[in-house]
């Protein structure tokens, strides 16, 4: 319609050409350069990865792109062609009717993304009525079809629906519609599933690898296993510069730059090195022994169960792994564990002794037995507080030691994650997030518990400082004997680290064993489907994956009989009226399947040599 | 509808609840305090006199007694009479009540014709040079008294320029500085939050990608940060309405305004107990059911709200 | 898992050093003009008096109504001759003592009970919310005239109706801060280390508080400020007869024509009072949201 006004589609393949971009924000003293002379192409029907880890400079490339670099950043550049017409001399206007029609965005958090004052099919058509002129009944027509069309389902209601009224993965979806819907010829995603759990972002992937046939993606990520899967091409970026770039497969296979090879050797993978190991099960008494394990939140009237009937041991010295989606009830059964949320039924030992409903004193001599390490580094730790106040913080509430024995402790445990002596002074915000958590990690071991719950200890870090943390806790296991519960939904994780794998699902225990076992063959088809969705780096796009349907059902109305069966690939007509118990399988393990082993999982295992 | 319902039921539970505190409050304030016998027979009445009315009001009995009768009374919805007038105190109020709050809602349309098209602009680019002088002036006016205010409408209208009348209640003209006046208790106020509320909604994340779709400026800003921010301002338009209504009193005053705030006042120096009690409880349900509304209009507004309860 | 050299712990960032925010070097423009004005004010309405020794209740009829600077009279005289000037001095230090104190008492309550509510789930939090609820849909300024017109004039009676009128203010945004900051994993994990309530509320809640509180402080003070000197305007303040600027406007309305700056200094005085309480609160904001350790400190915006 205006198309005329905007820029000409030339025949040419080659829709991005930019060359020694660079990104400044005035900085205290001299400007900050986000981006230092970066050089990209991309043609059209190919996918480009952008891969980097925080402070890559990978987000403010992306929006240069679209000219929405925020202010005060300078953009600058030699060259940078659109569609093959010179972007540098684009107005605001020029850029509006731009925006959205050639080039699409998507967003990393779907939540914030959408304005949650109109609704979603409102905001989708808008963009239409403005670049197709389309009026707002026949834009009404192709948003429904396009929200269909990214597997939305009953796409004429939810065009009604708010953003608060759709889930996290059903927002991302109708996100990519967003961006797809003027069928652009560019489309930019930044991180786009990061946001997401590995199921649904399992989904997102597949879904976007099916829709950009005809236009270029560039896709920006942290996650080396997330590109390995869709794109064609990948360029690795640190500190605002290109370390390498070529085709994708060639780099995974064999990395120039030594940056990349990091990046790639702490990339989720199986590896064939665990399974040669021997699980580390004692033949003594369990350490902490729950049975039947309740812990449910009243919603309004009704009780939602968190965990539903769990049975779980821990013994001194392994590592147990407690998997699942969110929601599926890990963390709060690790805060029943720990006497925050109360156990409202089952049976909770501890040495021996009951503490099921432990409180008051006997809670907190429990507690200096069973520590735990929370999942975000930077919510944590108290801003205001010192290192040293941080780390003496429960030899105090303890009681423990005079103030020169607390000190030398202070300086012990910031010896043992490895951090000097000397920043005992500072306040968190003079740390990295893996330097936090390795504080939070100190904190955690000052009274020398023997059991250290740790909620999704590095998911909140950048891929090359997980491998550190990771290596950080086996080494304190070796040193002190510790034994971990480790709350992960990261399956390549659990496989390198775990000696017992324990799967849950809607607060119940849907298959247990070794990691060895449950790992290399899964009984349960949702333990099978969450191995297939992590996105290996040694995956070329040819290996077979199990993609769940739809995002685990509110445990406020479980589905009847096995509350798997709307999701699972293979259920039957019994899986909907019985609950299949939790039984032995010939491989060893317990799953809650009436049909154990059916689904296999391709791990694409790797050898990788022995660091 | 249900959430509705037992809403109203709890909204009308804490209403009753305040009542009877208040009433309580007021009740045993005003009796413990002063002897209303004394005021009703006058300076020059006898102690024969006295205790003629004492007994004839029934306030020789016991307190608590007289505090259950009072209740009862004012079931009934019988606030008593006003000693100066010798009218039913409610009478008092209703005669009132509607100069008191044409005078709010005149105060408030002002209100929201100034602060809401200035603080949209404000908002939108608020380090620009017109706008930080702006800005400064309107912080100036918060930190003025009402009070203040209408003292200098009065000194540069009614002295000095003589264009309006000092004070009175009828004509277009009097209503100017009275209006002008409870305006510039809020405007400053309400300015504020909508200049900050567009500047924030400006740096939300859907706006980004409102703008990585092609919206230009003047969309983002018409369609999504000013509904946005307005809805963020609703709540406040509301509790300073609700202020308006019981904070008139010096408006009233200074401009002659025959409204309930200068028949509280008066009542107040004549002692006048039965209509004390008749406004503050009067000013209180206003207060209560303009709270109410504003809630109740909130839900209707912002969708996240209007579906959570059902 | 290994990592490689490139990889070792990176370096502690520069930045975070032990705070030095609330230092004057690092305080907005507003934050310095508004101390330096309330300063100001303070140091005159306490220091001036003695210098100039004159008593702003002594009358001079032989001198009534003297223009500024007429007949020895700096700020000019009142209706009885009494020297403005000493009387406003007078009256901001009554002012802001009234002020201030309430300001104090309602803090005090706000901050005891908000912190209560949001420790305690069940019914001490309602109980409390719901009074917070009750004393705000109160008409505020017609309790505090009838309790005054009840309890008499007087400092005491003045700064306990102001103070037991206004602590809701704070008790609300204490109760919704402290629950946001209960809400936070340090809290979690102080109380998974075994920490006890008290020591919880103590080190991390209230000092987490404290930035709010102090913006609070300036604001709650301006508006007490106002208030007082309305109560006093509508004479249900301060004692009639007291030098204090509400009785000051008060009794400039008959002199509107002969005397207007009668009106216009008090004024004055009333309006730089309280801008300078506000331009505090409002620098104190700023500087908290430009210290505060944001959100994005560690996610990845770049």
């Amino acid at each position: 319609m205006n198309r005329e006004k905007g820029m000409t589609t030339p025949n040419t393949q080659q829709v991005i050409r930019v060359e020694d971009l660079v990104i400044e924000f005035p900085g205290e003293d001299a400007p900050s350069r986000v981006v230092d002379g970066v050089s990209l192409t991309l043609d059209r029907g190919e996918t480009l990865g952008v891969v980097g880890e925080s402070g890559s400079g990978k987000t403010m490339l992306s929006l240069a792109l679209m000219a929405l670099v925020p202010k005060p950043g300078r953009v600058q550049s030699s060259r940078m062609e659109l569609l093959g017409n010179d972007a540098r001399a684009l107005d605001e206007s020029q850029w509006c009717r731009i925006r959205g029609r050639d080039v699409g965005m998507i967003f990393q958090n779907p939540m914030t993304g959408f304005n949650p004052v109109r609704t979603i099919g409102r905001q989708i058509s808008q963009s239409l009525q403005r670049h197709a002129g389309m009026g707002f009944n026949e834009a009404r027509e192709r948003v429904i079809s396009a929200l269909r069309d990214v597997g939305i389902p009953s796409p004429e209601q939810r065009f009604n629906a708010y953003p608060h009224e759709m889930s996290g993965g059903q927002l991302q979806r109708a996100m990519i519609a967003l961006a797809m819907i003027n069928r652009p010829a560019v489309l930019l995603a930044d991180e786009p599933t990061t946001a997401l759990d590995a199921t649904v972002q399992a989904q997102i992937l597949e879904l976007m690898r099916a829709r950009v046939e005809n236009c270029g993606l560039v896709l920006v990520t942290h996650d080396l296993g997330v590109a390995a899967q869709i794109c064609d091409r990948i360029m690795v970026v640190r500190h605002g510069r290109i370390v390498e770039a070529g085709d994708c497969a060639e780099v995974l296979r064999a990395p120039q730059h030594e940056y990349t090879r990091a990046l790639l050797e702490a990339a989720p993978r199986f590896t064939r090195r665990r399974l040669m190991q021997a699980p580390r099960v004692a033949s003594t008494p369990p350490l902490l022994e729950g049975r039947n394990l309740r812990v449910s939140f009243p919603v309004g009237k009704r009780k939602l169960h968190a965990v539903d009937g769990v049975d779980l041991d821990i013994w001194p010295g392994e590592t147990v792994a407690l998997v699942g989606e969110s929601g599926s009830g890990k963390s709060t059964t690790a805060l029943g564990l720990m006497g925050v949320h109360p156990l409202q039924g089952g049976e909770l030992r501890f040495a021996g002794d009951d503490v099921t409903h432990a409180s008051g004193e006997r809670l907190k001599r429990l507690r200096r037995d069973l520590q735990m390490v929370l999942q975000n580094p930077y919510g944590s730790l108290d801003p205001r507080w010192s290192v040293r106040r941080i780390l003496t913080e429960p030899l105090h509430a303890h009681g423990v030691g005079s103030r020169a024995s607390r000190e030398a402790r202070a300086r012990e445990l910031m010896d043992q994650v490895q951090l000097p002596a000397e920043a005992l002074d500072r306040l968190p915000s003079s740390f990295s997030g893996g330097q936090r958590q390795r504080i939070s990690i100190a904190r955690a071991l000052a009274l020398s518990p023997r059991i250290l719950i740790a909620d999704e200890p590095v998911s909140a870090l950048d891929v090359s400082i997980q491998a550190q943390i990771i290596r950080l806790l086996m080494d304190i296991q070796t040193r002190t004997g510790v034994a971990y519960m480790i709350i992960s939904h990261d399956l390549a994780l659990v496989h390198e680290i775990a000696d017992r794998v324990i799967v849950l699902y809607l607060g119940r225990v849907v298959e247990q064993g070794t990691a060895q076992a449950v790992i290399s063959a899964p009984q349960h088809p949702y333990t099978a489907a969450l191995i297939s969705a992590v996105p290996v780096v040694d995956d070329d796009g040819t290996r077979t994956r199990i993609v769940l349907g739809g995002e685990p059902p509110s445990p406020l109305k479980p589905p009847s009989g096995c509350p798997f069966h709307p999701r699972c690939p293979i259920a039957r007509e019994r899986c909907s009226e019985e609950r299949p118990p939790l039984a032995k399988t010939p491989g060893g393990s317990l799953a809650a399947c009436f049909y154990p082993g059916e689904v296999e999982v391709d791990l694409r295992l790797s050898d990788v040599a022995e660091a | 509808m249900k959430g509705l319902a037992s809403t109203l039921l709890r909204r009308v539970a804490s209403l009753l609840l305040l009542l009877v505190v208040l009433t309580t409050l007021l009740f045993f304030l005003l009796r413990v305090t002063a002897d209303q016998a004394l005021v009703l027979a006058g300076p020059e009445a006898s102690a024969e006199q006295v205790a003629a009315i004492r007994s004839q009001y029934g306030l020789d009995r016991p307190l608590l007694t007289q505090y259950v009768a009072y209740l009862g009374d004012l079931v009934r919805l019988d606030f008593g009479t006003s000693i100066i007038s010798g009218q039913p105190a409610i009478g008092e109020v209703r005669a009132r009540i509607w100069a008191t709050v044409a005078l709010a809602i005149a105060g408030m349309m002002a209100t929201i014709a100034i602060s809401i098209p200035l603080g949209a602009w404000l908002g939108a680019r608020p380090h620009t040079g017109g706008r930080r002088t702006l800005a400064a002036f309107v912080f100036l006016l918060q930190g003025t008294p009402g009070f203040v205010v209408a003292l200098l409408l009065v000194q540069l209208f009614a002295v000095q320029l003589k264009w309006l009348p000092f004070m009175g209640y009828g004509s277009f003209a009097t209503w100017i500085m009275p209006t002008l006046t409870l305006a510039s208790f809020l405007a400053p106020k309400l300015t504020r939050v909508v200049a900050a509320n567009v500047n924030s909604a400006l740096a939300e994340d859907h706006i980004r990608t409102a703008r990585a779709n092609g919206a230009p400026f003047t969309e983002i800003y018409w369609r999504h940060a000013l509904p946005n921010a307005l809805l963020g301002a609703t709540a406040l338009i509301g509790t300073q309405f609700a202020f308006l209504l019981s904070g008139s009193v010096i408006t009233e005053m200074i401009f002659g305004w025959p409204g309930i705030g200068t028949l509280l006042i008066r009542s107040i120096q004549s002692a006048d107990f039965a209509v004390v009690q008749a406004v503050t409880i009067a000013i209180a349900i206003m207060v209560f059911v303009v709270n109410a509304l504003t809630d109740a209009s909130f839900r209707v507004l912002d969708p996240r709200l209007r579906r959570a309860g059902s | 898992m290994s990592a490689p050299e490139t990889l070792a712990i990176e370096p502690l960032q520069t930045h975070g050093l032990p705070p030095s925010r609330w230092s004057p070097r690092h305080w907005p423009t507003g934050l310095r003009l508004g101390a330096a004005l309330g300063l100001a004010l303070l140091c005159a309405s306490a220091l001036l008096p003695v210098v100039l020794s004159v008593d702003p209740m002594v009358t001079d009829l032989g001198r009534r109504l003297a223009a500024p600077g007429q007949q020895g009279f700096i700020l000019g005289s009142d209706q009885l001759g009494r020297d403005i000037l000493a009387r406003i001095l007078a009256g901001l230090s009554w002012s802001l003592a009234v002020a201030g104190t309430a300001t104090a008492l309602a803090a005090l309550i706000g901050v005891v009970l908000g912190l209560l509510a949001a420790d305690r789930p069940g019914l001490l939090r309602t109980l409390i919310n719901q009074l917070v609820d009750m004393v705000l849909s109160f008409p505020g300024l017609v309790i505090a005239i009838v309790v005054i017109a009840v309890l008499g004039h007087g400092f005491w009676p003045l700064v306990l109706t102001l103070g037991v009128l206004s602590w809701p203010v704070f008790a609300r945004v204490v109760y919704a801060e402290a629950r946001s900051v209960l809400a936070q994993d340090y809290v979690l994990a102080a109380r998974l280390l075994g920490t006890s309530r008290m020591r919880v509320l103590l080190g991390h809640v209230l000092p987490g508080l404290t930035p709010s509180l102090m913006v609070m402080l300036a604001f709650h003070f301006a508006d007490m400020m106002i208030a007082e000197s309305a109560l006093s305007f509508l004479g249900v303040g301060a004692p009639l007869g007291t030098a204090s600027l509400g009785n000051m406007l008060s009794e400039s309305r008959q002199y509107l024509f002969v005397a207007p700056y009668m009106m216009l200094l008090p004024a004055a005085a009333i309006v730089l009072a309280v801008v300078a309480a506000n331009l505090i609160g409002d620098g104190l904001a700023a500087a908290d949201r430009r210290g505060r350790p944001s959100a994005h400190d560690g996610g990845d915006k770049t």
